[in-house]
C-alpha cells in the first residue's frame, strides 16, 4: 500500500509556500538563508515523489545533484554572510543595498 | 608532430612564467619575445610542411570534444589561412619588441600580447565554427585591455567603443552559427559546426541569404566597412604602439579572413547575390578613406584611415570572384599587415622621441633622424603600392581582377592609388620635410632593438616584392576553389531564373 | 651576351645600395662609384650594340628571363628583359648621357652634407630607368615607371629642408601618380582584352586579335595618359617647372634627357595599339604642349624654368611625330634633345655653381660669355642645337618632324608647328642672351667651373653638335636602325617641295633668333620697360596661362574642403554622432531604469516571486 502522490505534493507545496514567505517577510540573513534550503528541499521532495511514481530514477539523480550544489551553496553562502556580519555587525539584509541603481 | 595546436598554444606557454611573482620587467619582456619567437620558428615547420598547389585543408587535426553540442576539436590550413598564420607569428615578436618602451604594469602587457597572439591565431586555424567564434571573441577582451590601460587620452572611450562595436557584430556572427546549427541538425539528423561539412550543407537560397546577412554584419566590424568604422581611428589613435600594430596588422585581418573563409566559403550563393553591395560599400570605403585621410592632423588618425581605404581595397577583391582578384585580396591582407603594421611602428617611434603625433608640430624631422624617416619613407612607399615592395603585386592584381569582372569597381579600386599617395606623402611632407623646429634637434636616430624590429618586416615586404610567386602558388589553390564554387552557384541561379 | 646584359641594369643598383648604406663612409669615392657603375653600364651597352648590330635585322633582338615574377590563372608575368632597336638606342642615352651627368656632379654636388645620398639616387634612378626601357613586358616597364617615379621624387626633394622643394617633389609625384593610375587602368584593361601583358603577346596581336577599335583607342589613350604625366604634358605638366627645386643635375638627368621621355618611349613601344583616333589626341596635346611650352618659356625669369617649358615644349614636338605615326623621327629628337638639354642644364648648373650656387634669376645675369667662356660656349652651341639652326643637330632633328607633318596633309597643324619653332628659337635665344651676352647685371663675382664639370659638359656638347650625324644617311641612319621596332617610316605623301620645307624652317628659326636679339640682346630695346608696358601678357605667360594657379586656387582647395567636410562633417558628425547618440540613448535608457533596482534582496525576490507566477498564468491561459 503506497501513499498517493498527491500527499507528497501537497506536503512539497506547503513546504515552499513557508519558505517562500520566509524568504520574503524576515530580514535576518540566516533565516532567510534556511528559508531557501527549505524551498530546495521541497522541491527535492517532489522529485523524489514523481521519481518514485513513474519509477525512473532519473528524478533522484537529480534530487542528490540539487542537494550537492545546495552544499557547495550553503558554504558560499555562509562565508559571505560571516564577512558581511564581520563588517557591519549585523545581519540584516535591508541595511546591504550596495547594489542600489 | 601537431603542427597547428602546438602553432596556436605555444604562446600561452609562456603565462606561467610571467606570474613568477618579483619577475623583473626586462625578463617578463625577453620571456614573451622568447615564446613569440619560438612560436614563429614553429609556425615555419609548419610552412614548410604545407604541400603546394594542393587545395583544400592540411596538417588537419581533429580530436572529438564536447560531441553532444556538435564540438570538436578541428584545427586545419589552407592557402588562406596560411599565411595568416605566418604573417600573425611574424608580427608579434615585432611588436613585443615595440613594447620596451612601455614601463608601466609591463608583465600584464605582454601577457596580453601571449592571449591576443593565442587567440588570432585560433581564430585562422579554428574549422570548427563554434570553436572559431570562442577564439574570435576571445580575442576582444585582451585587445581592449591593452588599449584601455596602456593607451593614451582617450583610452577608455576607444576601448569601450572598440569593445562594444565588435561585441555587438558578434552578436550576429553568433546567431547565424547557431542558425547554421540548427539547419544542420534539421538535415543532418546530428547538428555539427564543423566547417567542412557545413559547406556540403543543403540551404534554400532564402535562408542562405540571412545567414550571410548575419556574418557578414560580423565581419564587416572587424574589417571595417563603411560605416561601420567609426571605432577604428579611436582605437587605433588612443592604442599604445603595439595595439595600434596588432590591431592594424592582424585584428582587422579576422574580419577580411572571416569574409573569405565563412561567406564565400559558406554561402556561395548569396556572395553571388550581394556582391554589388558588398562591392558599393568597399568603394566607398576605398574613397572615402582616401579623401578622409588627406584631412587628418593626427598621424596616427591618418594612418587609421588609410587602412579603411586599403581594407576596402581587399574587400572588393574578395567580391570580385575572379581568381586574380581573391589571390590578390588573400596576398593583400599580407600586405597591409606588414606596411600598415610598420607605418604604425614608425609614428611610434617618433611619438616615443616627440611625444606628439600631431603633424602640425612636427617637421624636418628627416634632417635629425635620416633612417626613421627612411622606415617610414619605405612603409609609406609600400602602402602607396611602389612596385618592388609588396602591395604593388597584391593591388595590381585586385585591380586587374576586379577590372575583368566590373570595369566600374576596377577603376574605383584604383582610385585608392592616387588618394594613398597624396595622403601618405602629403603628411611626410609636413612631418619629416621642411626646417626643424630648435626643439627637436636633439632626438635621436633609431636604436638597435629599433633596428631588429623594423629589418624583419621590411626584408619580408621586398621578399614579396620581389619574389611573389611561393606566395601565391600557395595561396591559389585554395582561392580557385572558392572562385569556382561562387561561379557555379551564381550560374546556378541564372538557370533557374534567379536574379544573380 | 644575354647573361652579361643583366648587368647592365644590375650596375647601377649595386652602386646604390653600397652608396645608400656606406655613403657616409666613402666620402668623396662615393660619387666616383656611383659613375663608375653607370660607365660600365654603358660599356656593356656598347658590347649589346655591337652584338646587336650583328644579328640579321629580321631577328635583331636581345632577350633573356631570370624568373617567372606574379602568376595567378592563366595570368603571367616574368622579370624579362628586352634589348632590340628602340630599347637599345635608349639603353645608349640613359647610361651614356647619365654617365657624364655622373661625373658632372661630383664637382657641382662637392661639399653636400648628402653627397653619397645623392649618389645612391642618382644611382637607383639609372637602375629604374634602365628596368624601364629593358623590360619586355607592360608590369616590369610599370616598376621602372614607378621607381623612376620615386628617385625623381627623391631627388627633387633632395633638400628637402627648403619648403619649396619638398612641395614640389610631392606634387610631381602626386601629379604622374594620376597619370600612372590611368594607364594601370589601360593595363587592366589590356588583361581584360589580351590576357596578357607581354609586349611579345599583346604588340604582334593587337592589329588582328579582333579587339574593336573603340576599345584599342581607349588602351590607347589610357596609356597615353601615363605618358601625359610622365613627360609634362597638357594638361597634367605643372609639375616640371617646380621640379627644377631639385638639384641641377637632377634636372638634366631625369627632367630632360631621360624620365620625361618615357612617355615617348611608351607610345613609340605601344605604336601598335594606336588607332588613328588614339594617334590624333597623341598629336594634338603634343603640339598643344609643343606650342604651350614655347610660349610660356618667354615667360620665364628663372633660368631653370625657362629650359623647364622648354623641355615640356619638345616633347611635345616628340609626340606630335610620334601621334603623325613618325616613331622613328620621335625617338631621333628625343636623342638629340638628351644631348643639348642636358647640356644646357648643365651649362646652367655651371652657372648657378659660378655664381655661388642658388641664383637662377636671368635678370641678374647678363654677360657671363666673358666671365665663363667655356660654359658660354657650350651653352651656345646647345642653344644653337635647339633653335633647330643647321649645322647643328637639332635641326636634323626637328625638321624631318616638321616636314612630315606638311606631308600629312595637315596643315593647320604644320603651321602650328612652325609657329612652336619660331616660338622656340625665340626663348632659346632670349635665355642664351639674357645670361651670356650684354654687361653683367649681378653683384656676385662669377667663376668658371672646375674641369670635372665642363669635361662632360664637352663631350655632351660634341653630341649636340654632331648629333645630327645620326640621322643622316640615304634612308636617315637612326632612323633604319629603328625600324625592326617602330616599322619603316611611311611616306608622309605630297607637301611643299623639301627644299622649301627647309627653307621655312631656317627662316623660322632666324627669325626667332633675330626677334630675341633686338629684344634682349642689342641693348636697343628696354626689355624691363617693355615688360611693364605689356604687364599682363608677361604675367600670362610667365605663369603659364595660370593653369598651375587654376589646379592649386579651384582644384586643391575642392578637394581638401572635400575631405574636411568628410571628416568633420559626415564622419564625426553623421556617421560618428549616430554611434554616440546611440550610446548616449542606451545611458539614459539605463539612467531611467536604474531605479528599478532598489539593492535590497527582498524586493528582488519578490520580483522573482511574480515573474514566475506571472509566467505560469501566461503558461495556463495559451494552453
Amino acid at each position: 500500500m503506497t501513499t498517493p502522490i498527491g500527499y507528497y505534493l501537497v506536503l512539497s507545496g506547503i513546504l515552499f509556500s513557508i519558505g517562500t514567505v520566509g524568504v520574503l517577510v524576515r530580514r535576518n540573513a540566516l533565516v532567510i538563508f534556511m528559508s531557501i534550503e527549505l524551498q530546495l528541499n521541497a522541491v527535492n521532495l517532489s522529485l523524489i515523489a514523481f521519481s518514485r511514481q513513474l519509477g525512473d530514477l532519473q528524478g533522484q539523480v537529480l534530487a542528490f545533484f540539487s542537494m550537492v550544489v545546495a552544499a557547495a551553496e550553503v558554504v558560499v553562502g555562509l562565508a559571505i554572510i560571516v564577512a558581511i556580519f564581520r563588517r557591519r555587525r549585523t545581519a540584516n539584509v535591508d541595511e546591504s543595498n550596495l547594489l542600489k541603481g | 608532430m601537431r603542427w597547428l595546436t602546438l602553432t596556436v598554444f605555444l604562446p600561452l606557454l609562456g603565462i606561467p612564467f610571467l606570474l613568477i611573482p618579483e619577475l623583473p620587467d626586462r625578463a617578463a619582456r625577453l620571456i614573451a619575445l622568447g615564446v613569440t619567437i619560438a612560436t614563429f620558428l614553429v609556425s615555419v615547420g609548419m610552412f614548410v610542411k604545407f604541400q603546394k598547389g594542393v587545395p583544400g585543408f592540411q596538417l588537419v587535426e581533429d580530436v572529438p570534444w564536447f560531441e553532444g553540442v556538435g564540438l570538436r576539436y578541428t584545427l586545419g590550413v589552407d592557402g588562406v589561412s596560411l599565411f595568416m598564420v605566418m604573417l600573425t607569428t611574424l608580427v608579434m615578436p615585432v611588436a613585443i619588441l615595440t613594447s620596451w618602451s612601455v614601463t608601466e604594469k609591463v608583465k600584464m602587457y605582454v601577457m596580453m600580447a601571449l592571449f591576443i597572439e593565442a587567440a588570432i591565431l585560433g581564430t585562422f586555424l579554428s574549422l570548427n565554427l563554434l570553436m572559431f567564434f570562442l577564439f574570435f571573441e576571445l580575442l576582444l577582451l585582451p585587445m581592449a585591455l591593452t588599449i584601455g590601460i596602456w593607451g593614451s587620452k582617450r583610452r577608455v572611450y576607444a576601448a569601450i567603443k572598440f569593445f562594444l562595436f565588435t561585441l555587438v557584430g558578434s552578436a550576429f556572427l553568433l546567431v547565424g552559427i547557431l542558425v547554421l546549427f540548427a539547419q544542420s541538425a534539421d538535415v543532418l539528423g546530428q547538428g555539427t559546426f564543423d566547417f567542412r561539412r557545413l559547406q556540403e550543407l543543403p540551404m534554400t537560397v532564402e535562408v542562405g541569404r540571412w545567414l550571410f546577412m548575419a556574418f557578414f554584419i560580423g565581419f564587416a566590424v572587424k574589417v571595417p566597412l563603411f560605416p561601420l568604422h567609426t571605432w577604428l581611428p579611436d582605437a587605433h589613435t588612443e592604442a599604445p604602439t603595439k595595439g595600434s600594430v596588432v590591431l592594424a596588422a592582424l585584428l582587422l585581418k579576422t574580419g577580411t579572413y572571416g569574409l573569405v573563409r565563412f561567406n564565400l566559403g559558406l554561402f556561395p550563393e548569396a556572395s553571388d547575390h550581394f556582391a554589388v553591395f558588398v562591392s558599393i560599400l568597399a568603394a566607398i570605403g576605398i574613397v572615402y578613406g582616401g579623401i578622409v585621410a588627406i584631412m587628418q592632423t593626427d598621424l596616427k588618425r591618418l594612418v587609421a584611415y588609410s587602412s579603411i581605404s586599403h581594407l576596402g581595397l581587399i574587400v572588393i577583391g574578395t567580391f570580385a570572384f575572379t581568381e586574380q582578384a581573391l589571390t590578390g585580396s588573400v596576398l593583400q591582407m599580407v600586405n597591409h599587415g606588414l606596411s600598415t603594421g610598420l607605418l604604425f611602428i614608425g609614428v611610434g617611434m617618433l611619438y616615443e622621441r616627440t611625444h606628439t603625433r600631431e603633424i602640425s608640430e612636427l617637421g624636418g624631422i628627416a634632417k635629425v633622424t635620416p633612417w626613421l624617416a627612411g622606415v617610414y619613407l619605405v612603409a609609406a612607399l609600400s602602402s602607396l603600392g611602389l612596385p618592388g615592395l609588396n602591395n604593388f603585386i597584391g593591388e595590381f592584381l585586385v585591380i586587374v581582377g576586379t577590372f575583368i569582372s566590373s570595369h566600374v569597381f576596377g577603376v574605383l579600386a584604383a582610385v585608392g592609388v592616387v588618394l594613398s599617395a597624396i595622403y601618405l606623402l602629403w603628411s611626410y611632407q609636413r612631418a619629416f620635410q621642411g626646417d626643424v623646429p630648435e626643439r627637436w634637434k636633439g632626438i635621436k636616430d633609431i636604436n638597435r632593438r629599433e633596428v631588429l624590429l623594423v629589418v624583419p618586416m621590411i626584408a619580408v615586404m621586398f621578399l614579396i616584392g620581389l619574389f611573389p610567386k611561393p606566395f601565391l602558388d600557395r595561396i591559389e589553390p585554395t582561392t580557385n576553389g572558392i572562385v569556382r564554387e561562387v561561379e557555379a552557384a551564381g550560374s546556378a541561379d541564372l538557370q533557374t531564373g534567379e536574379a544573380p | 651576351m644575354p647573361a652579361t646584359i643583366w648587368l647592365i641594369p644590375l650596375l647601377p643598383l649595386a652602386g646604390a645600395l653600397v652608396n645608400l648604406f656606406f655613403g657616409k663612409r666613402l666620402g668623396r669615392y662615393a660619387g666616383w662609384l656611383a659613375s663608375a657603375t653607370v660607365g660600365l653600364a654603358f660599356a656593356i651597352s656598347l658590347g649589346a650594340f655591337f652584338a646587336l648590330i650583328r644579328l640579321p635585322e629580321e631577328g635583331r633582338e636581345l632577350t633573356a628571363t631570370a624568373y617567372e615574377w606574379i602568376t595567378s590563372g592563366s595570368f603571367h608575368v616574368a622579370i624579362e628583359i628586352l634589348i632590340d632597336p628602340l630599347s637599345m638606342t635608349m639603353l645608349l642615352v640613359v647610361t651614356g648621357v647619365g654617365f657624364l651627368i655622373h661625373v658632372y656632379s661630383n664637382g657641382y654636388m662637392k661639399g653636400d652634407p648628402r653627397f653619397g645620398r645623392f649618389f645612391a639616387y642618382m644611382n637607383l634612378f639609372v637602375f629604374f630607368m634602365l628596368v624601364l626601357v629593358m623590360a619586355d613586358n607592360y608590369v616590369l616597364m610599370y616598376v621602372g615607371w614607378e621607381g623612376v617615379g620615386l628617385c625623381s621624387y627623391l631627388l627633387i626633394g633632395f633638400w628637402f629642408e627648403k619648403k619649396a622643394a619638398s612641395h614640389a617633389a610631392k606634387k610631381a609625384f602626386i601629379v604622374t601618380r594620376i597619370g600612372d593610375t590611368l594607364m594601370l587602368i589601360g593595363l587592366a584593361l589590356m588583361v581584360f582584352q589580351f590576357g596578357s601583358l607581354a609586349f611579345g603577346d599583346v604588340l604582334t596581336v593587337a592589329g588582328v586579335s579582333g579587339v574593336s577599335e573603340g576599345t584599342m583607342t581607349v588602351i590607347a589613350v589610357l596609356l597615353f595618359c601615363g605618358a601625359i604625366g610622365k613627360s609634362a604634358q597638357l594638361p597634367l605638366h605643372v609639375w616640371l617647372p617646380d621640379a627644377m627645386e631639385g638639384p641641377t643635375p637632377v634636372s638634366a638627368l631625369i627632367h630632360a634627357a631621360t624620365m620625361v621621355t618615357a612617355g615617348v618611349y611608351l607610345v613609340v613601344r605601344s605604336h601598335a595599339l594606336f588607332s588613328p583616333t588614339a594617334m590624333t589626341v597623341v598629336a594634338v596635346i603634343g603640339l598643344a604642349s609643343a606650342l604651350y611650352g614655347a610660349l610660356a618659356s618667354v615667360g620665364q625669369d628663372d633660368i631653370k624654368r625657362a629650359l623647364a617649358y622648354s623641355t615640356m615644349s619638345q616633347l611635345g614636338y616628340m609626340f606630335f611625330a610620334a601621334g603623325l605615326g613618325a616613331y622613328s623621327l620621335a625617338i631621333a629628337l628625343l636623342v638629340v634633345h638628351a644631348f643639348y638639354k642636358s647640356l644646357m642644364f648643365l651649362g646652367s648648373g655651371s652657372v648657378m655653381h659660378g655664381l655661388g650656387g642658388h641664383e637662377t634669376d636671368m635678370r641678374v645675369m647678363g654677360g657671363l660669355r666673358k666671365l665663363m667662356p667655356a660654359t658660354g660656349g657650350m651653352f651656345v652651341i646647345g642653344a644653337w642645337a635647339l633653335s633647330g639652326l643647321p649645322p647643328m643637330s637639332g635641326f636634323f632633328a626637328k625638321d624631318p618632324i616638321i616636314s612630315y607633318a606638311n606631308g600629312t596633309g595637315h596643315v593647320l597643324m604644320w603651321i602650328l608647328a612652325i609657329a612652336a619653332a619660331f616660338f622656340s628659337a625665340l626663348y632659346i635665344s632670349r635665355i642664351l642672351f639674357l645670361t651670356f651676352f650684354g654687361a653683367y647685371r649681378g653683384d656676385k663675382h662669377p667663376h668658371e667651373s672646375p674641369k670635372v664639370m665642363l669635361i662632360p659638359m664637352g663631350v655632351l656638347a660634341v653630341g649636340a653638335a654632331f648629333g645630327g650625324l645620326l640621322t643622316l644617311s640615304i634612308n636617315g641612319a637612326i632612323e633604319h636602325f629603328l625600324e625592326p621596332a617602330t616599322g619603316a617610316l611611311h611616306e608622309a605623301g605630297e607637301g611643299l617641295p623639301e627644299p622649301l620645307l627647309i627653307a621655312i624652317s631656317i627662316v623660322v628659326a632666324l627669325a626667332g633668333v633675330a626677334t630675341a636679339w633686338l629684344i634682349w640682346g642689342s641693348g636697343r630695346v628696354d626689355w624691363v620697360a617693355l615688360r611693364e608696358r605689356n604687364l599682363p601678357t608677361h604675367e600670362m605667360l610667365a605663369h603659364g596661362f595660370y593653369v598651375d594657379d587654376a589646379y592649386a586656387n579651384l582644384l586643391v582647395p575642392t578637394l581638401l574642403a572635400g575631405s574636411r567636410f568628410l571628416s568633420s562633417g559626415i564622419d564625426s558628425g553623421l556617421v560618428d554622432g549616430a554611434v554616440n547618440g546611440l550610446g548616449r540613448l542606451t545611458e539614459r535608457t539605463g539612467g531611467l531604469m536604474r531605479h528599478l533596482q532598489t539593492g535590497i534582496v527582498r524586493t528582488y525576490a519578490l520580483a522573482i516571486l511574480v515573474g514566475v507566477a506571472a509566467l505560469l498564468l501566461i503558461l495556463e491561459v495559451m494552453r
